[in-house]
Parts: C-alpha cells; sequence; structure tokens
C-alpha cells in the first residue's frame, strides 16, 4: 500500500470489546433498562389518566341500567353486586399497591367482573386479536410488498394504473364500512355465507387443540375479520411501496447493477427490493406493536372475541384494572416490536448499528 | 499514441433525445468517434453539455423517456467479430454489458447497493456472466490489489465501511472483473479529495498499461483529461465540436470553445492567474440556438455563426467544427507565446 | 345384620334408580328453540354469581335471569295485579307490620331440593350483605314455616316494598348457603357494613364462582354453553314451569344494536329488546318481521342549571315549553317510536290515569305550542328581544347557554338537536356540544353545565319513581355537597310565593299501603311540577321489537293486557314463554 491508500481504512467499529465490564454500555442493557423505565412510565400515565375518565365504575353502571330501562332500585341492587373498587381509598395508595402487585407478575382482578383476574382476561382474548390482526398485518404487508414492486418497476402501465387506482379507493375506506359490506352485501343478501355461523373465534362445541378440525375452524372464523383489515390496510401498503421503489429506482446503483447486466429478478429482489423495503419494515414491527390493542368496530361487527373488544368494554364500563391491563400487555408490544424493528433493521441494513457508541 | 492501431468501438451519427416537461431535449446529437485498442478518449465540456447522456445511450442504459434516435455502434470483439450494439435484444445486451464494454458510474456514494457485501456484488456479477464464485473471487482479488486495497478487507466489507476513495477503486476493479476492452469512466476524479485523485490516475494509468483496455473517459476537468488522455473531444449542446490528438488540442485548440474551457481553467504553467470564466450558460437543447450553437457566447462569432452551421474541417486526425478557427488558432499561440 | 344392612343398600339404591329414571322419563325437552339476543360477556368475564358483577344480572338480564331463577311473582301492569310464579299467597300481615310471603310448596330446584322458605332467607341474608334498598323498607326477614317468611318493615308498610319482594329472583341456598349462614353469623353479632368482618365477607364472596347453576326456572346452563357468538339455556324436568314451556332451548346470540341487526334481518334472532334507529326498524319491516311496540318507561327531559341564570326563573322554563313542538321533536328522537309528552306532569303519559285523579288531570297545563304566551311570559319576566331578536334582559345581556349531549345516543341526540333548532328559533342562543355518553351525567352531577338531556320518568307503577327521575337523582340522591347537579332547592321549592319541600313530598308520595292517599300525593307533585316546569319532559321512548313470527307463535294480539307491561324486568315475553303462550311457528 502506497501512502495515499493508507490514509483509507475501513472505519473501525465492530472492535469494541463485549466484556461483562461494558455489560452497561451495551445494547442489551439499554433497551431493557429503556423498556422498564417505558413500562413504568406508561403504567403510572395510564393509572392515573384512567382514573380521572369521568364517572366511576359504579356510577357509570347505575346510568347505563338505566338507561336501559331498570327503575332506580334495580339498577342499585345491580351496582351493589359487589364490584371490585373501593371508591374512597386514596388514589396514591391504590397506586402503590397496584405497583406492588405489578412488580409480583399480578395484575389484580377486573373490577366489572369482580374476582375473575386481568391476567385470565388477557390470556382469553389476546390470541384471538393476534391471529386476525397479525396474519391480515402479515398477508398485507407481503401483498402489498409485492404489487408495490411490480407496479413501481413496471410503471405506467396497465397493471400500475388499475392497481394505483384500486389502492387508493381500498385505502381511503375506514375498517368498518368493509366489514358492514362483508356482512349485508356478502351474507345477508347474496348469502354467500351463514353470518351467524361466522361468528366468534371458533364454532362452538370443538374442543380446543391441535386437531384439523379445531384449527380449520379457527381458520374460517378469521376469515372475515382478516379480509376486513387486508382490504382496509393492504391499498397503503401498496403505494408507499410504490414510491419507495420508485424512488430506489433512481439511486445510482440500480443503474450500476443493469449496467453489470445482472438479470432483472436479482436487481428486484436485493437492489430494489431490499433497499426500498427499508422505511416499510420500520412501519411493519411498529404496526405490530398495535396490532395487540386489536380493531374494536371490526371485532364488534363479527362478534369476534378479540382484545380490543375487551378493551373498548373496560373503557366504556371504566373497568380500571382491566384497562390498565390491557395498556401494559399493549406497551410492551410496542416495546418489543420496536426492538424487534431495530434487530430486523440491523440486519437488512448494515448501515444500522445496534452497538452503535 | 498512433492511430492504426485496431479499432474497438466505431460509433457513427449517434443522437440522442428525451422528453422533458417542455419539449423534446436533443442531448446527443450526430456524435462520432472511432475508439481504438488501448486509446483513452476523454470527453471534455461542461456539465450539462450532453456527455453523461452520450455514456448512457454507449451502453444503451437511457431512461425510460428517451430515445436512440439514429447513429450506429459497431463494436470488434477481440476475436474480430463486429457487435451491432444497437440491434441486440436485451438478453444479448445484457450478456455484452460489462463483458465487453464496462462503466464506472460518477459519483461512487451511491454506486454500490448499501445493503450487500462487496463480495455480493463481485459474485452477481460474475454469476450473470457465467463465472463462478471461485473465479470471480480470485479475479477481484487479484483487482483489489492491484488498485492498492487491502483485498480480504474490501471483498467482506460493505459499502458504507469503506471511505469515497476506497469505493471510487472498488468501482474500478469492479468495472474490469470481467475483462472489457471498453471502460466508460464518468468523472472518475470527482468528489474525492486532490490526493485520492491522483492515487486513482495513477492506478488507472498502470492498469491500462497491465490490461490494455479501451477508456471512454468523462470530465470537465482538463487536466485530469490531458494527463490521461491519448484523444480529447470538446462537446458542446450534444455535439462533438472538436476532436483531436490531446497535444493538437491542448497546444492548438480550433474551436472557440475549447478555447473558453481552457482559458478557465487554472493554470499552474503561467505566474499570473488569469481565468476567464465562459460568459453565459449552456444553451438550451430543447429550442437551440440556429448556426453554431456556441455563438450567443462566442468571442469571435460573427454573422455567419448565427446563420450557418459550421462544417467539419479535418486536418489529420483532428477535427473542428467552427467558422473562425483560425482565429482561435491564432489567439492560443499568442497566450501561449507570452 | 351385615347381611341385612348389604341388603338394604341394594335395595335402596335400586329404589332411588327406579326413581330416577321414572323423573327422566317424566318429561322430554320440548323441540323448539328460542331465539333471542343479550350483551352477554364471554367468559372469563361471565360467570355464575348472582352477587358479582360479571355474573347472570350481567349476562342474562333482567328480561332472561328469570328463565333460570324465579321470582315470587309476576306483575301485570293492566291491573295493577301479580301472577303466582313461586308464591302460592302473599300480602301484608293483618297489623301491618310485616310482609308475608308463602311459597308453593311443590316447587323444586334443577338439583332436586325444594324450594322452601330457606331459599328466601339465603337470598335476602346476602342481599342485606351487598346493600339492596329492599333494606330500606325493611329489617327483618324471617322464617315462620318450611315455606312461609316474614319481612319486618321499619316504619309504615309499603307497597314500593311489595313490589320488589314479590319481583326479586330467589337465588338457591344449595349454592349461597354457605355465605348465607356467615352473614346471617354477622347480622346476629351487630356487625356493619365498616366492620372488616362483612368486607372479608364481601370479598370471599366476591371471589365466589359456583360451577352450576342451580335453576327455579326450567331452563340452565354451565359456563361451557357460553360461546362467542351464542350461548345456549336449556331445559331441564324439575321446574313447575318444564311441563309448560315449548322451548327445549334458549339460545341467546352476543352482541349489542350493531352486531344483531344483521341476524334479526336473516330470521336468526327471533326477538331483541335492542333499540334499534327508525330506519332499521323499516327495514325489519320491510322483511317482513313484525314490531311489537310497547312502552319502554322513559324518555329525553330538557335539564336545567338551576344555578344558570336565567334557568331558574319559572316563566323562562314555561316559555321554554311552550316554544318546543313535541310531536316533531318526539319524531326526531326516534321515529314512530317516539311519542310528544301530553300531560307535562312528571309522569308518563300510559301512567297517569292510574297515578292521578280525574281533578288534577283537568287542571294541568298541557303547553300546547304557544309562540304569543311564550313571548308573553318572557315579557312579564323582564326579558326583550334585542335588535337581532335575540332574548336579553334588562342589561342587554342575551340568553346564550351550551346545550351538552351524548354523542351514541342517536335518541337523545336527536331530541337536543330539535329542541336547540325550535328555541333558537324563538329567540334564545343556544349552541350544541356532543360528548361521550359517559360525560353528560357526570357533568350533570357536578353541575358543570347549562342545559342537557337526560332521561324522565321510570317503568314504575308507583307515581315517586318517575318523579325521582330525573328530581332527585340529579339534586338530592347525589352527595350534594360535592354535587349539586341540577342545583334546584328541592327542600325549599318556590311554588305559588311560598316554598315547599318537595323533595319529601315525594319521598313520602308512595309510603303506606294507601292507594288512594298515593294517588292524592301524586296529585299535588304532578301540580307542582306541571305549573312550575323543573325539567321539560319532552316525549316519551317506545321500545318497537322486532318479532318474527315465522319463528315463533303465540304472539299475544295488542289488546292483550299482558301487552301494556314495559320492556325490561316486567316483559310480556317473560311470562309468556313460561306459561307456554309462545312456541315455535311449525
Amino acid at each position: 500500500m502506497d501512502a495515499i491508500a493508507a490514509g483509507d481504512a475501513i472505519s473501525d467499529e465492530k472492535p469494541v470489546s463485549k466484556n461483562t465490564k461494558n455489560f452497561t454500555k451495551s445494547y442489551t442493557f439499554r433497551v431493557i433498562l429503556q423498556g422498564i423505565i417505558t413500562i413504568w412510565a406508561a403504567t403510572t400515565f395510564t393509572f392515573f389518566l384512567v382514573r380521572l375518565l369521568p364517572g366511576n365504575p359504579v356510577s357509570i353502571r347505575i346510568d347505563q341500567l338505566m338507561q336501559q330501562g331498570y327503575t332506580i332500585e334495580e339498577a342499585r341492587n345491580q351496582a351493589a353486586t359487589l364490584f371490585d373498587f373501593n371508591p374512597d381509598e386514596p388514589m396514591l395508595q391504590q397506586y402503590s399497591t397496584y405497583m406492588v402487585n405489578l412488580v409480583q407478575g399480578n395484575l389484580g382482578t377486573s373490577i366489572t367482573s369482580a374476582g375473575t383476574p386481568v391476567r385470565d382476561q388477557i390470556l382469553r382474548f389476546l390470541p384471538w386479536t393476534l391471529i386476525s390482526v397479525g396474519s391480515a398485518l402479515l398477508i398485507s404487508f407481503s401483498v402489498g410488498i409485492l404489487l408495490g414492486i411490480m407496479i413501481a418497476y413496471w410503471r405506467g402501465g396497465v397493471l400500475d394504473n388499475v392497481i394505483t387506482a384500486l389502492a387508493s379507493i381500498l385505502s381511503g375506506i375506514p375498517d368498518y364500512v368493509y366489514a358492514i359490506l362483508i356482512i349485508l352485501i356478502a351474507g345477508v343478501q347474496l348469502q354467500w355465507f351463514n353470518v351467524g355461523e361466522m361468528r366468534g373465534g371458533v364454532t362452538q362445541g370443538i374442543p380446543a387443540g391441535f386437531t384439523v378440525e379445531y384449527i380449520s375452524s379457527v381458520i374460517k372464523h378469521a376469515l372475515l375479520p382478516v379480509i376486513t383489515y387486508l382490504l382496509a390496510t393492504v391499498g397503503v401498503w401498496i403505494l408507499s411501496m410504490k414510491s419507495s421503489t420508485i424512488s430506489v429506482l433512481g439511486e445510482d446503483y440500480i443503474n450500476v447493477a443493469k449496467a453489470r447486466g445482472l438479470s432483472e429478478g436479482r436487481i428486484l429482489t436485493a437492489y430494489v427490493g431490499r433497499n426500498a423495503m427499508l422505511p416499510l419494515v420500520t412501519r411493519l414491527a411498529i404496526s405490530i406493536g398495535f396490532v395487540l390493542s386489536g380493531s374494536v368496530i371490526v371485532e364488534r361487527f363479527f362478534e369476534y372475541p378479540g382484545l380490543g373488544l375487551q378493551l373498548a368494554r373496560a373503557v366504556g364500563a371504566r373497568d380500571y384494572t382491566t384497562m390498565q391491563g390491557i395498556f401494559l400487555v399493549i406497551t410492551i408490544g410496542v416495546i418489543v416490536s420496536n426492538i424487534l424493528a431495530d434487530l430486523v433493521m440491523g440486519w437488512l441494513d448494515p448501515r444500522v448499528s445496534l452497538e452503535d457508541n | 499514441m498512433t492511430m492504426n492501431q485496431d479499432v474497438v468501438f466505431s460509433v457513427k451519427n449517434l443522437s440522442m433525445s428525451y422528453l422533458a416537461d417542455r419539449g423534446r431535449v436533443r442531448a446527443v446529437n450526430n456524435v462520432s468517434f472511432d475508439l481504438h485498442k488501448g486509446e483513452t478518449l476523454a470527453v471534455i465540456g461542461e456539465s450539462g453539455c450532453g456527455k453523461s447522456s452520450l455514456n448512457l445511450s454507449l451502453i444503451r442504459q437511457i431512461p425510460r423517456t428517451a430515445e436512440i434516435e439514429s447513429g450506429t455502434m459497431d463494436y470488434i470483439t477481440r476475436e474480430g467479430q463486429h457487435i451491432d450494439v444497437l440491434k441486440l435484444s436485451p438478453a444479448r445486451l445484457r450478456k455484452f454489458l460489462w463483458s465487453e464494454v464496462a462503466m464506472v458510474f460518477q459519483g461512487a456514494q451511491n454506486a454500490l447497493n448499501p445493503v450487500i457485501r462487496i463480495a455480493d456484488m463481485v459474485y452477481d456479477t460474475g454469476k450473470a456472466h457465467g463465472i463462478n464464485k471461485a473465479e470471480s473471487k480470485k479475479r477481484a482479488l487479484r483487482l483489489f490489489e492491484q488498485v492498492r486495497l487491502d483485498p480480504m478487507r474490501v471483498f467482506n466489507a460493505y459499502p458504507h465501511e469503506l471511505s469515497g476513495g476506497m469505493r471510487q477503486r472498488v468501482l474500478l476493479a469492479l468495472s474490469l472483473i470481467l475483462r472489457p476492452q471498453v471502460v466508460i469512466m464518468d468523472e472518475p476524479t470527482t468528489g474525492v479529495d486532490i490526493l485520492t485523485q491522483r492515487s486513482i490516475l495513477e492506478v488507472l494509468k498502470e492498469l491500462r498499461m497491465q490490461l490494455n483496455f479501451s477508456i471512454i473517459f468523462i470530465s470537465h476537468d482538463l487536466a485530469v483529461a490531458a494527463e490521461i488522455a491519448d484523444t480529447i473531444a470538446t462537446m458542446y449542446a450534444g455535439e462533438f465540436v472538436e476532436m483531436g490528438p490531446v497535444r493538437q488540442v491542448f497546444y492548438n485548440p480550433r474551436h472557440a470553445y475549447t478555447l473558453s474551457l481552457l482559458n478557465a481553467a487554472p493554470r499552474l504553467s503561467v505566474g499570473e492567474e488569469e481565468l476567464h470564466s465562459i460568459k453565459g450558460s449552456p444553451p438550451d437543447l430543447i429550442d437551440p440556438p440556429s448556426g453554431c450553437k456556441f455563438h450567443e457566447r462566442c468571442n469571435f462569432a460573427t454573422d455567419i455563426c448565427q446563420h450557418t452551421v459550421p462544417p467539419i474541417e479535418r486536418d489529420g486526425a483532428h477535427q473542428v467544427a467552427c467558422h473562425h478557427s483560425d482565429l482561435v488558432r491564432k489567439e492560443r499561440a499568442e497566450v501561449l507565446n507570452k | 345384620m351385615k347381611k341385612l344392612s348389604i341388603l338394604l343398600a341394594v335395595f335402596l339404591l335400586v329404589i332411588g334408580a327406579a326413581l330416577t329414571s321414572v323423573a327422566a322419563q317424566q318429561d322430554e325437552a320440548p323441540d323448539g328453540v328460542w331465539l333471542g339476543t343479550w350483551p352477554y360477556r364471554l367468559p372469563p368475564d361471565h360467570h355464575l354469581n348472582a352477587y358479582a358483577d360479571g355474573g347472570p344480572n350481567t349476562n342474562l338480564g333482567n328480561v332472561y335471569r328469570e328463565m333460570v331463577e324465579l321470582a315470587p311473582a309476576f306483575y301485570m301492569w293492566a291491573d295493577n295485579s301479580y301472577e303466582a310464579i313461586l308464591a302460592e299467597s302473599w300480602g301484608f300481615s293483618e297489623d301491618g307490620s310485616a310482609y308475608e310471603l308463602t311459597l308453593r310448596s311443590d316447587a323444586m330446584w334443577s338439583n332436586g331440593d325444594s324450594i322452601n322458605a330457606m331459599d328466601v332467607i339465603t337470598t335476602y341474608a346476602l342481599g342485606r350483605l351487598v346493600g339492596w334498598t329492599q333494606f330500606d323498607f325493611i329489617d327483618t326477614v324471617e322464617m315462620v314455616d318450611e315455606f312461609t317468611v316474614s319481612f319486618g318493615f321499619i316504619d309504615e308498610p309499603s307497597l314500593l316494598a311489595e313490589q320488589l319482594i314479590l319481583r326479586e329472583p330467589l337465588v338457591a341456598t344449595a349454592t349461597y348457603g354457605e355465605f348465607a349462614e356467615q352473614a346471617l353469623a354477622l347480622f346476629d353479632e351487630g356487625l356493619d357494613r365498616e366492620s372488616d368482618e362483612w368486607s372479608d365477607l364481601l370479598v370471599s364472596l366476591r371471589e365466589y364462582r359456583p360451577t352450576e347453576y342451580v335453576a327455579s326456572g326450567p331452563y340452565t346452563y354451565s359456563i361451557s354453553d357460553v360461546g362467542d357468538s351464542f350461548m345456549t339455556l336449556s331445559w331441564h324436568p324439575n321446574s313447575i314451569f318444564s311441563g309448560t314451556v315449548q322451548f327445549g332451548e334458549i339460545k341467546l346470540w352476543a352482541g349489542e344494536t350493531d352486531s344483531t341487526t344483521p341476524l334479526v334481518l336473516s330470521g336468526e334472532i327471533a326477538h331483541s329488546t335492542n333499540v334499534y334507529p327508525p330506519t332499521v326498524v323499516e327495514s325489519y319491516q320491510q322483511q317482513g318481521i313484525e314490531i311489537v311496540t310497547i312502552p319502554r318507561g322513559y324518555g329525553p327531559a330538557m335539564l336545567f342549571n338551576w344555578n344558570v341564570s336565567p334557568w331558574d326563573i319559572q316563566e323562562v322554563r314555561q316559555a321554554v315549553a311552550l316554544v318546543i313542538e313535541r310531536d316533531q321533536n318526539a319524531f326526531l328522537t326516534n321515529g314512530l317510536g317516539a311519542m310528544g309528552t301530553v300531560y307535562m306532569a312528571g309522569i308518563l303519559d300510559g301512567n297517569i290515569g292510574a297515578m292521578l285523579t280525574d281533578d288534577v288531570i283537568e287542571q294541568l297545563d298541557l303547553y300546547e305550542y304557544d309562540l304569543e304566551r311564550a313571548e308573553a311570559l318572557m315579557e312579564e319576566a323582564g326579558f326583550s328581544r334585542n335588535n337581532n331578536g335575540i332574548w336579553a334582559d334588562a342589561d342587554g345581556n342575551t340568553i346564550s347557554s351550551e346545550w351538552i349531549f351524548p354523542a351514541e345516543f342517536a335518541d337523545f341526540a336527536g331530541a337536543s338537536q330539535d329542541a336547540i333548532a325550535q328555541m333558537n328559533e324563538f329567540g334564545f342562543d343556544i349552541s350544541a356540544r356532543a360528548m361521550p355518553w359517559q360525560e353528560v351525567p357526570d357533568n350533570i352531577r357536578n353541575n358543570t353545565f347549562e342545559l342537557s338531556v337526560w332521561s324522565w320518568g321510570a317503568a314504575s307503577p308507583f307515581a315517586s319513581r318517575h318523579f325521582n327521575n330525573p328530581l332527585q337523582r340529579w339534586v338530592t340522591d347525589l352527595d350534594t355537597a360535592t354535587q349539586p347537579g341540577m342545583a334546584i332547592p328541592m327542600e325549599a321549592y318556590p311554588f305559588n310565593g311560598e316554598t315547599v319541600n318537595l323533595d319529601e313530598m315525594i319521598r313520602q308520595m308512595n309510603a303506606g299501603v294507601d292507594v288512594d292517599a298515593h294517588v292524592e300525593r301524586a296529585g299535588e307533585v304532578a301540580l307542582i311540577v306541571n305549573q312550575t316546569m323543573p325539567y321539560i319532559p319532552l316525549n316519551v321512548i317506545l321500545s318497537a321489537e322486532p318479532f318474527n313470527t315465522d319463528v315463533i307463535a303465540g304472539l299475544p294480539s295488542m289488546d292483550d293486557p299482558i301487552m301494556l307491561n314495559p320492556t325490561g324486568r316486567d316483559h310480556f315475553i317473560k311470562l309468556s314463554i313460561l306459561t307456554g303462550v309462545l312456541g315455535p311457528a311449525s
């Protein structure tokens, strides 16, 4: 090497020693610490916030019952039937009790289903939301990426015009409209399926387990919500992937790759696709965090037993402990998905280094 | 360099235009040249004169709105076989590119795919032309050494781990991996510091000597062009307005535009620093000026320049299209005599 | 000796087996399936403990709970009478100090136990533990004999207490006996709600999860019968109604208005008590689904904050009553499922005849739409129109107020928007603000509103309950130190230049058992409310319930007295299912 070339050196980023001494500076430690602080902050915030909502579980229940035509005595008798809630307890004391329990992994019991552990509620409803919104998100993302890259690569063609127009229309319509259309047109009018039968998470009476019967029933019941979410989200993925791809197509390294005589397949995947996907992967990971909250309206229309429906019910009834438990799950979900986004980005994009500084 | 050697790339009357919002832009207009084995042709001119469009036309990688309107591009392989580049099918073109004519693009920062290793780019290139991994790697390591890089470290690095100068040399090495006869270099030394620029030019000269390939060297930097080229072509408004052996063009320029370029370049040989920037700006290629396209900015311009397109005059290997080539030669001689 | 005992045991086993098989063969489940809906909750929120939220009250509601747990009697609104269910006889003791209830001796729980006085004791022991309103009237619950219980009144006998006692479903000692014993022990020790023992017992009762729903009605279910989309109540042979009901199953679809609509349309729900918007009701009719219109027991009322001028001025409130055309308002509230208030006396129009004398009814001001009369009242109160036609006081301050209403309740929102428009047309300056429904009552309670809308009246045969909502509900029933509510001076209420204790008048209205006295006291209050308009009863909402006669046969005609029962606790379907009036359409 001559003197001039010696001036260039591979930038040294890797050789940070990985001793245990440096654990406090390590990515893992940083992530765990950040996670704990975020969870604490979010938990504290929601704890006080939910209690600042107008009304409390008892008064809300009485108002609600009387709205259903109950007399004042009936409403009071029902409200007397044991909510797990003492409005007179000082808030700070409630807070410290809650935090002490939380540290021990105890989420408490539901206020409006007195005696039912919040953990049980979450375990009961979370899987359905994960199944429906999660698979819809992944399908929607994959389809969107694929179509987006295709119409960007062959832009100006018939396929591009049709799909772009379709995607713009699809993404402009909110998910509940699809839910209503699916039920009323495909279900009630055209009778493509039995509206009642498609409700719920699984056909009643099929024992849970890894059986073909159970799993196919789960898939069948998830179909309508998944289609709804798919229709509502795929357009946005298509359009973002298209614009991301178009900007990547203008990059020099694509021209270089073409000049090098690379096959179109290789250019599309390793050169265009991988670079165009980068911004979308971050968004995907962040969306995964919010998957947990589900979609209240869609779950209501299909009576799908997800966490969104449960959260909406808990908020409406001011079930503070259930709300907190679900918000905690969502917080953790968002944190985990952000870590996931970091990891995936670190894997897809070598410029992103997890062990920086 | 003598001009008797075999021609490897013969371009005749090449014209290319592309569609802009306001109309059709004639970016390359009736360009002809013969590139000989081992020859370095430097194309100089201001930015916007059509150099890069010419480049992309030569490898048929023009933008989708562009069109090669006319001309022929005859490429002669080592075996003496003639290839009509403009008639190649997409699949054949793909095979032709890089193995016969390679290119070092402008802007080393973005010319490498940021998400894959240099090794993968080497393998991709090899694979597209039927060269297995081992052979690709062997060739790449050898070339990296020749361009004075630490072969193994660079081979396994990601682009962002390399400095700008290193990337430029990687691109240079990559362009030679399939042993092409012609390498087109678009401003290969732009955007790197002066020391790196020197180093790249040194490397380039060495390589050219060892591997004996021809170069089409695009630059707006006359000093660099003078150092590396055998032949200089001055490009203005999409046309080659002057072309000739490097010494003739530099010492006896015959086109007013070439002279302006020379006057605008800093000269270390002259004591007093006398820089004359060229007045005005490059012409509108959608609606170009009549007659000689340079007349609006030319100090020698007369009526004839406004109305009549100057014919091409030949003087041996030196050719020029200027109504006042004699005046230009005189003026240059005066400046040099000072 | 040994052999003999073995023989005896075998003999008993054989007899037992024979008996049970005979009992099982006694009756087979009928074929029909009732297709209803209730917004029940899903397990694990869903459980079978009637004394904790999330139990049968929530999941079966006041319509279906009595399919499983029967009450002593059913109330008929047409003639103010009770039909026996579990009760054999009932009535006040001769000296009026107690109420005596005797159960029929042949009633059985689904587990085969006899239903007897002990179950009443159990029900009320836990009722007292959790704080039922029955104990505002009674202080003792004593077993007289195997089937008779005596409820001792705190003061005088009460017809209101009678209603509460006769309509409260009884729970099984088999399920709750242990808790009842502990509760009774607490009462014997003289401990009160504040004691640790009391709250500890509440906590363990709250966490109690019965595994079997022991039923007195002909249907029961277990948690495994609760699915995501529907739950099923199944027939059992031991109830006194097991032989009369025509449905072997009661299938209840999950969900509320939105999600039940398509199932009603497709015939998978035959009857629903949900409040459907007028357009949906219309589409049901187009599908040929019968709409049964019965009282709902309330309507929207315009509520004033009496702390905000000028709404404390009687003439201004009267003027408001005169400038809102109530039939139009009713139509914009719930289409044909609402009717403009006629009598404006604080008692639902349908109950006026039973609760007031003709003499009082004649004296009522009907506040028929009359802009001129309203203008005169406004001028009398010292207001005049300014240059823009807006009413202003002597200092030129216009009458500008904000009206808050619940965004989610289409009926209350419709009533509000129409009333505001009509008032502004007359020259008030009222602005509208929608908010989440839970926040509206909260603002009313906290006196942080100017004008609002909430319900008035009650599905109760007692006039005091009609006045209670909203007069006391939003004033004296609150902890007025922190929650002034509508800020009406209930205890010193201005009337004809004097003040009356309106709160006490309403509270005493239905005391005692002398119905004539009730009517007389109701008349006094009705005239005060009618003249002073402390709130404006805008209209009365009806329950327009889809009833699919292709699926269910036996719908009583609208002339049937039972159809005067309102929706809710005294809903006609309850008795009609039990007695077999309703059955599957063939």
